[in-house]
């Protein structure tokens, strides 16, 4: 079942054409990568879904509904959330608290919203921070965080913009577990990542963006192999020079 | 020349750079490719000592420049011309070429250089008295470049020279790299035209999340398909 689907969906930044043109859709327990060189368009194409940007053209679905003219915490509250590559905790507050912010979105309860958030706190691996202040924790526990209050607010659809930047091996492998246990759960995933690794590997499916545009789409394997993708990463000519 | 061993850079608890180990001989060109965020200009920074966080060693003729002055590692004839050229927009063309003359062993010899690097850029000499911020992008780079050969170096470091440029462009300002050798210079140079640069390169290394993962020439790199996998990761 699609969960989000974007269709011919455009933006400028005065002269630059940051996104052109992309469409792409993620189901219900799919995990969708989102590659592409620096510069690509990937966190703009980010920015659009959440509602933090405006689109200049194209249209925007979740579960089939239009939702283009939605705030981002209208969508959040429809099941698409968000996190930031630049990691936003609460400093000032505990770990725990960071995450109960997240879980208030569906209840009134704070007693409520503690427990939840010491659920989520348990999938993740941070039950054992769950008393710390934010501020000042390694960015690997940052990045985890990151996550744990998007899970909170029980998200339907979640992008998760470059989790994994700054984790040591066994982290990611946790992290790639825990995404493998979100789509069993039976959410849709898109993934911005730089790990090449890690996307690639967990990814159902990849999408790939270059100067703003959809260059190529498929399994990991089928998109390594592309062409134009080769291109995208290493250069103009490097298949011809290969051929030297 | 130059010998690196085990450099480790660390950014907030983040190891940019782990373990990296490089040599550059003379008059070699020496790669260094790989994916964004794989530490290619923090491993230029750290040669240039902009950095206070790394570990390791680094040795340039048999002298340690770890914890050395950036000012005294261009003193010993490490230049860098970093990515996004970096140009006083305000200045003209032949300003910002003084400007790379600072050092003191360049200083005296500026005159001379200025000629020789007007007689290898031409189109520099042409613009001579232009702003910079009102060139080309392939002749702002050709500034900056020049700018660098003003420092009188032994080892010119390029980041990304190519950055932006249109194919041809960046093909000619590969050429550049390749006369800069000719005349005696040894260089190392960062590129995302692995293409281009390996066919360029004595020898080339790969970085991926901050190790070395690949060397070899840069004939048998470009031969590899471990390449295409550092990149695409799989």
């Amino acid at each position: 079942m699609t969960m989000l689907s974007t269709e011919g969906l455009n933006k400028k930044f005065g002269g630059l054409h940051a996104v052109r043109d992309v469409s792409f859709s993620v189901s219900a327990g799919e995990i969708l990568g989102l590659i592409g060189p620096n510069g690509a368009g990937k966190t703009t194409v980010f920015g659009l879904l959440s509602g933090f940007i405006r689109h200049d053209a194209g249209k925007v679905r979740l579960g089939g509904e239009p939702i283009d003219s939605w705030s981002p915490e209208a969508r959040c509250e429809a099941g698409l959330v968000r996190t930031f590559q630049i990691v936003r905790p609460f400093g000032n507050i505990t770990v725990l608290e960071n995450v109960a912010i997240g879980a208030m979105l569906r209840t009134t309860s704070r007693a409520q919203a503690r427990r939840d958030a010491a659920e989520v706190l348990e999938r993740v691996g941070l039950a054992d921070r769950a008393q710390e202040i934010a501020r000042g924790l390694p960015i690997g526990i940052r990045k985890r965080l990151e996550v744990a209050k998007a899970l909170a607010t029980r998200p339907k659809v979640m992008l998760l913009d470059e989790i994994m930047g700054g984790l040591i091996p066994t982290e990611v492998n946790e992290m790639m577990g825990l995404l493998r246990q979100l789509r069993t759960d039976g959410a849709a995933v898109v993934l911005i990542e730089h790990n090449m690794h890690a996307v690639m590997t967990v990814s159902d499916r990849v999408v790939v963006l270059n100067h703003g545009a959809k260059i190529a789409e498929g399994t990991a394997e089928q998109v390594s192999k592309d062409s134009a993708v080769i291109s995208a990463y290493l250069g103009e000519d490097y298949d011809s020079a290969q051929d030297h | 020349m130059l010998k690196i061993t085990d450099l480790s850079v660390r950014y907030d608890g983040v190891l940019a750079l782990e373990d990296v180990s490089i040599e550059v001989h003379p008059r070699e060109i020496v790669a260094v490719v790989g994916a964004n965020g794989a530490g290619k200009s923090t491993l230029l920074a750290a040669i240039s000592g902009l950095l206070r966080n790394a570990t390791g060693s680094i040795s340039f003729q048999g002298e340690e420049l770890l914890g050395k002055e950036a000012y005294e590692i261009v003193g010993r004839g490490i230049v860098h011309v970093p990515e996004g050229r970096r140009l006083f927009p305000f200045l003209t063309v032949e300003e910002n070429l003084w400007m790379g003359a600072y050092p003191e062993h360049a200083r005296s010899a500026r005159l001379q250089l200025i000629e020789e690097i007007y007689a290898m850029l031409p189109r520099l000499a042409e613009r001579r008295t232009q702003l910079a911020n009102t060139l080309s992008g392939g002749e702002q780079q050709m500034c900056a470049i020049g700018r660098g050969l003003m420092s009188k170096p032994n080892l010119l470091m390029l980041d990304e020279p190519t950055l932006g440029l249109a194919p041809m462009l960046a093909s000619e300002v590969l050429q550049i790299a390749d006369q800069i050798r000719r005349r005696g210079t040894t260089l190392i140079l960062v590129e995302q035209q692995v293409g281009k640069a390996l066919k360029l390169a004595d020898r080339g290394y790969v970085l991926e999340r901050g190790r070395i993962v690949m060397q070899n020439t840069g004939a048998l790199l470009l031969a590899d398909a471990d390449l295409r996998r550092a990149y695409m990761g799989i």
